[in-house]
């Protein structure tokens, strides 16, 4: 029981990130219906950008990430502007392979600055390292600060989207962008605040990845695209909220089997992401939240 | 600009042009591997197998419109597929091919049965997991070499005597034309496939799902069928890279490369056939020549061939979308025009035919 316990607080942990990282996903497929291949690397840049905000220049944890989550902004803001857009009215293959060379020019970037050793990166919560004992599992003051960090960040994105003149811009271009553009909401300035929001969020979940390792490098954000993908899939690509639930299970997914099945043990825990993606594919391919305007074509 | 040649599509000086063309290509490929270094014609061997692998990505993105973004677990299973059977099993390395094909046409239907059912990305986002396990699993496990790779031991394909090439130094001149053959025979059964009824339902589905579907395409098995081709493809690369080198390691079919491979294809040209032998000449040139202009040790310096693969990427895409071949295409029709063949006159010329003339009222 204690183990199990454990291990469920240990996927709050990881699943705190995946949901973030989904977030973010899933807020750029609403808007645009396209999946952002670079966000991993994009989010790990930022974490470096954190990282040396708060190691070089001496800024406290906490404010060096919401620098580099507004530095973030503007990035995502500027690839919508400047890669995406001119593309768009081609065919979505373009999109896909431009994501794809961002993947490789920013993380090729990264470790042209910075591979090497390995970084450490604070907590910016206090007393991270403190945990409370249930029934002696432990649940870390960490885990509790995220979850409570991104709760607090996912309501005010809901927020921001319901009651913001912004937000509702941002729902109609989702649920229609022709009609949005013909009412006279500038389609082109939403879309970039939603690349910049997801950047953002990106940003948010690079920090919280790299504070909870020991040390870490330019693969940071590796392993967790992969989980983010399983997340928004299992969320179902336009749902928010089932975005952020889908981080969570898939941690948990993640954690149990890679913990109980001796077989896929820590290595191959990747693997359990796979899985998830095809079983949701096969069985619900709208995820659990999703619209189900899936064609089967 | 004037063109400085016309040729009617099958005249006699038509065929002979082509001929020349062919014949030309030809020759440049027989002088190669005895006018290069015994480096560089191991690393053309080595292109013209990446070129495979881009060909089989070419099926499934260019022909069918989907991302893959497993094809380098479909090589690095070729790849173990041929060094375990040879330095374990004692099988000839001709006899792993066929292996390697049949086992990743077989992992491409099974990740593809789920994912092509439905249309958009899910095949992406599939073969991304794919790809990203792939490195962990043959690392984790023994009959894989465990974190080492997997080594041939003294296993070498050795050439036949009769090609008297069977000295140390001439080994490469062999693997050369052994893989220049294979590649060759798979370049035509694409450019077949391309043009077959299969290949033209392909196409039709990827311009026009619901307007293949009315017309009788039947879309799931089509897709399956290419993709599950589109990886055998990929296995017989990897199968054909071990046959130049001596050992299989998993972090060499990583994600990275299967964005390698869709630079190359892209750079090269999507939907062609020149494209993805452009695209292997890319894969393996472009870093290559990077690395050669890096100085020093200091290991960062070898991320600008990463930094540049994705920026020509990116680049391309908003310059030329056709890649070389589409370039080549746009320069030869500068230089030589094609005319369609006009086909015989029988019966009355189009002057003569009359026209009522229709007024309203």
């Amino acid at each position: 029981m204690t183990l199990f316990l454990q291990r469920l607080f240990d996927a709050f942990d990881n699943g705190a990130i995946y949901a973030a990282m989904a977030l973010a996903l899933a807020l750029i497929y609403k808007s645009t219906g396209h999946l952002n291949f670079a966000q991993g690397e994009m989010a790990m840049f930022s974490a470096f950008i954190a990282y040396v905000l708060s190691s070089e220049q001496n800024l406290p944890t906490w404010l060096a990430i919401i620098i580099s989550m507004a530095l973030s902004f503007v990035f995502g803001a500027v690839v919508e502007r400047v890669l995406i857009r001119p593309l768009e009215r081609r065919n979505p293959l373009s999109v896909v392979i431009v994501t794809l060379g961002l993947f490789l020019v920013v993380g090729g970037v990264a470790q042209r600055i910075w591979l090497g050793t390995p970084k450490e990166f604070d907590s910016p919560f206090p007393d991270s390292a403190k945990a409370i004992r249930i029934s002696d599992a432990a649940l870390r003051h960490r885990t509790i600060w995220f979850w409570a960090v991104l709760l607090a960040l996912v309501g005010l994105l809901f927020l921001m989207l319901k009651r913001t003149k912004i937000g509702l811009a941002f729902r109609a271009v989702a649920s229609n962008r022709e009609s949005a553009q013909l009412v006279g909401i500038g389609v082109g300035r939403t879309l970039m605040i939603g690349w910049g929001l997801a950047a953002a969020l990106g940003a948010f979940a690079g920090s919280l990845r790299a504070a909870s390792t020991p040390t870490f490098d330019t693969n940071l954000m590796l392993p967790v695209l992969v989980y983010s993908f399983a997340a928004v899939t299992l969320g179902g690509f336009d749902s928010l909220g089932g975005a952020v639930l889908g981080g969570l299970l898939v941690a948990v997914f993640e954690t149990m089997v890679s913990g109980y099945v001796e077989q896929i043990g820590g290595q191959l825990a990747q693997a359990t992401a796979l899985v998830m993606i095809i079983l949701v594919l096969l069985v619900r391919p709208s995820g659990l939240f999703g619209t189900r305007k899936i064609e089967r074509v | 600009m004037k063109p400085i040649l016309s040729l009617e599509q099958g005249s006699a000086q038509y065929r002979v042009a082509q001929l020349i063309g062919w014949a030309a290509f030809a020759a440049l490929a027989i002088w190669l591997p005895f006018g290069a270094s015994q480096t560089d014609v191991g690393l053309f061997s080595d292109a013209m197998a990446f070129a495979v692998a881009v060909m089989g990505l070419n099926i499934v993105t260019g022909l069918s419109g989907q991302v893959s973004l497993g094809h380098s677990a479909f090589m690095g299973t070729g790849a173990f597929t041929t060094a375990i059977l040879v330095a374990d099993h004692n099988w000839s390395f001709f006899a792993t091919v066929p292996v390697a094909a049949l086992l990743c046409f077989a992992v491409g239907v099974v990740v593809g049965v789920p994912a092509l059912r439905l249309k958009g990305l899910y095949l992406a986002l599939a073969t991304l997991g794919l790809s990203i396990i792939f490195p962990k699993v043959v690392e984790k496990y023994d009959f894989t070499g465990g974190t080492n790779g997997k080594r041939l031991g003294r296993k070498r394909l050795v050439p036949p005597a009769w090609t008297h090439l069977d000295r140390q130094d001439d080994r490469h001149i062999w693997i050369y034309f052994v893989v220049l053959s294979i590649t060759v025979v798979l370049f035509v059964v694409a450019r077949n496939l391309f043009r077959s009824r299969p290949g033209r339902a392909l196409i039709a589905l990827r311009d026009n799902p619901i307007g293949a579907e009315v017309s009788g395409v039947n879309l799931a098995r089509y897709k399956v069928v290419a993709f599950g081709l589109s990886s055998a493809y990929a296995g017989i690369a990897g199968s054909l890279l071990m046959f130049r080198s001596d050992i299989a390691s998993g972090s060499s079919y990583s994600l990275n490369r299967s964005i390698a491979l869709i630079t190359g294809l892209v750079l090269g040209g999507l939907a062609t056939i020149v494209g993805p032998v452009i695209g292997g000449l890319i894969v393996v040139w472009l870093p290559k020549l990077i690395e050669d202009r890096i100085h020093g040790d200091d290991p960062r310096e070898k991320s600008w061939s990463t930094i540049i693969y994705g920026a020509s990427l990116i680049a391309i895409m908003f310059a030329y979308p056709g890649g070389m071949a589409g370039l080549i295409h746009t320069i030869r029709i500068r230089l030589v025009q094609i005319r369609p063949r006009i086909p015989t006159r029988r019966g009355p010329a189009p002057d003569d035919i009359e026209f009522e003339a229709v007024t309203a009222g």
